[in-house]
């Protein structure tokens, strides 16, 4: 009951701070030109799968965008806020706080994600064309949790490396590009195929593709799925230790401060 | 000249606030070349290897409008967010060399930055460079950089008067990258936007660009090339009366802090 009472707080705390100190009203207008641009490019295809696969990744890579920077830079804001010394001092653990706050952006981001979609349907007329359309929820979900997990794994390393906000500009759009959410991972050059084949987003959206397409057996999607919940494992447990290092790394030097 | 050079590292370093020599390394170099790498190859997914060519130099175009306006937009949040802005206002600094001196770094960036994506472009899609008439080429691109610096200085004085609205700025930018024609042919719009759009940086340019880029000689591109530098001189013109004249009216209401 107290873990879904901090669970609950870390969202509110989350949701508040991704709406800012003044409300911007352009917050969640700024990735539509880009819906539009993509949706446009997608439109000049003849085939109803490559436009259906942009429709659905659009809105997953808005989600992904603002939850590598919010999430993954959620340890950096606690130890600029100091608010770090409250974290560490409370029973919640910090993984739980980190966790929540990533349910919280996943509900933030579903209003531009929404938004983006519905500009995307609009500009390319069409209903998504799917072959295997009683596995494409899973594997969206499935797209949902990698995303949550890949960025999870950024707030502790990049507190660890004191990346601070200037290497994010770099890791953001890197993820982007090999989790192949505007276009299958195997459209990549060999040696970006192969790092992307170790994040869990790239085998998500594989899934995706194959639900989309049905160039592949059913069992093979199902594949696709066990080796993405396989690779979010490794994540996941990465992360969990890294999370223990940083706190330990805190508590032993005692510091806490911005500087 | 020594103080011009100072004022204008001064102002470039403060964007460093939030990243250090690496990072902004990276942002300057690496983060364009993923870019177009992520559309080249959704050009090559949607379109075919040929289109994502086209696209991809065009976006490049669009990668380097974003380096300066983004670039331009913090010189000025800086001197808000740091209090900064007050220092100035009150020093006997030329205002005109204080303005201009914005600019200094952030355009050779904003060129490298063109060049990283431009050699992504190359080896991810192929983009050829064999048929390129280079004078034009690059006259097309020295100028085009120029008129979105005249552009993003008045973007950028933009945060001065609405300095919570951060996202405005990102807006614009993005729009601008909609209607310039650097991806969607701007012959798509209707004709009172195609309209708009002429009266845009880059617009004329990319004409000149793509044109030279196919082996165009410059008797066929000048025309483009001079309305984009025209262009560009418009904006910096009322860039600078605006920046004269936010400081005029700072004073009077006293609105310089973020809360104001």
């Amino acid at each position: 009951m107290n873990q879904l009472r901090a669970i609950l707080a870390a969202v509110i705390l989350q949701i508040k701070q991704s709406r800012g100190r003044n409300f911007d009203p352009f917050k969640y207008l700024v990735p539509l030109p880009g819906a539009i641009v993509f949706a446009w490019i997608a439109r000049q295809s003849p085939d109803p799968a490559v436009v259906t696969y942009v429709l659905v990744g659009v809105p997953l890579m808005a989600i992904s965008s603002a939850m590598m920077f919010n999430v993954g830079s959620s340890l950096e804001i606690e130890i600029r806020g100091g608010t770090m010394e409250f974290a560490l001092i409370s029973r919640t653990q910090v993984l739980t706080v980190l966790i929540s706050k990533s349910i919280a952006q996943v509900i933030t981001s579903m209003a531009t994600a929404l938004i983006s979609l519905a500009i995307v349907f609009a500009i390319v007329h069409q209903f998504l064309a799917v072959v295997y359309s009683g596995l494409l929820p899973f594997s969206l979900l499935l797209a949902l949790l990698s995303i949550m997990v890949t960025s999870l794994f950024f707030s502790p390393y990049l507190f660890l490396i004191r990346g601070g906000g200037g290497l994010f500009a770099v890791y953001g759009p890197f993820v982007t590009a090999l989790s192949g959410f505007l276009f299958p991972t195997a459209t990549l050059p060999k040696a970006l195929y192969f790092i992307a084949r170790a994040l869990p987003n790239s085998w998500a959206m594989d899934a995706i593709w194959q639900s989309i397409r049905g160039n592949v057996t059913e069992w093979q999607v199902v594949l696709s799925w066990g080796i993405c919940a396989a690779v979010m494992l490794i994540w996941f447990t990465v992360t969990y230790f890294m999370v223990k290092v940083v706190e330990k790394r805190i508590r032993v030097t005692g510091d806490l401060a911005r500087y | 000249m020594k103080k011009f050079i100072i004022q204008a590292w001064s102002i470039y370093k403060a964007r460093l606030a939030w990243t250090n020599l690496t990072g902004d390394f990276m942002i300057i170099f690496l983060t364009p070349a993923i870019m177009v790498v992520i559309y080249a190859l959704l050009g090559k997914f949607a379109m075919g290897t040929q289109a994502a060519q086209m696209l991809a130099l065009g976006f490049s175009l669009q990668l380097m409008q974003g380096t300066l306006i983004s670039g331009l937009n913090w010189s000025y949040s800086n001197e808000i967010w740091s209090g900064t802005l007050s220092f100035l206002y009150i020093s006997p600094v030329n205002r005109f060399v204080n303005f201009i001196s914005r600019s200094v770094f952030q355009y050779p960036v904003a060129l490298l930055s063109l060049t990283s994506s431009l050699f992504a472009a190359r080896s991810i899609v192929g983009l050829n460079f064999r048929l390129v008439n280079w004078s034009g080429f690059t006259t097309a691109i020295l100028v085009i950089a120029a008129a979105i610096t005249g552009f993003a200085q008045l973007l950028g004085l933009y945060t001065l008067v609405f300095k919570g609205i951060q996202s405005f700025v990102g807006l614009i930018s993005g729009i601008l990258g909609l209607l310039t024609g650097c991806i969607i042919p701007i012959s798509v719009f209707p004709a009172p936007i195609r309209e708009l759009a002429k009266l845009l940086p880059i617009t004329n340019g990319l004409f000149a660009v793509r044109a030279s880029f196919t082996g165009a000689p410059m008797s066929a591109i000048y025309g483009y090339i001079l309305r984009e530098a025209l262009t560009g001189i418009v904006y910096f013109l009322i860039a600078a009366f605006v920046f004269r004249y936010i400081e005029l009216w700072a004073k009077r209401t006293g609105a310089l802090s973020v809360e104001s």
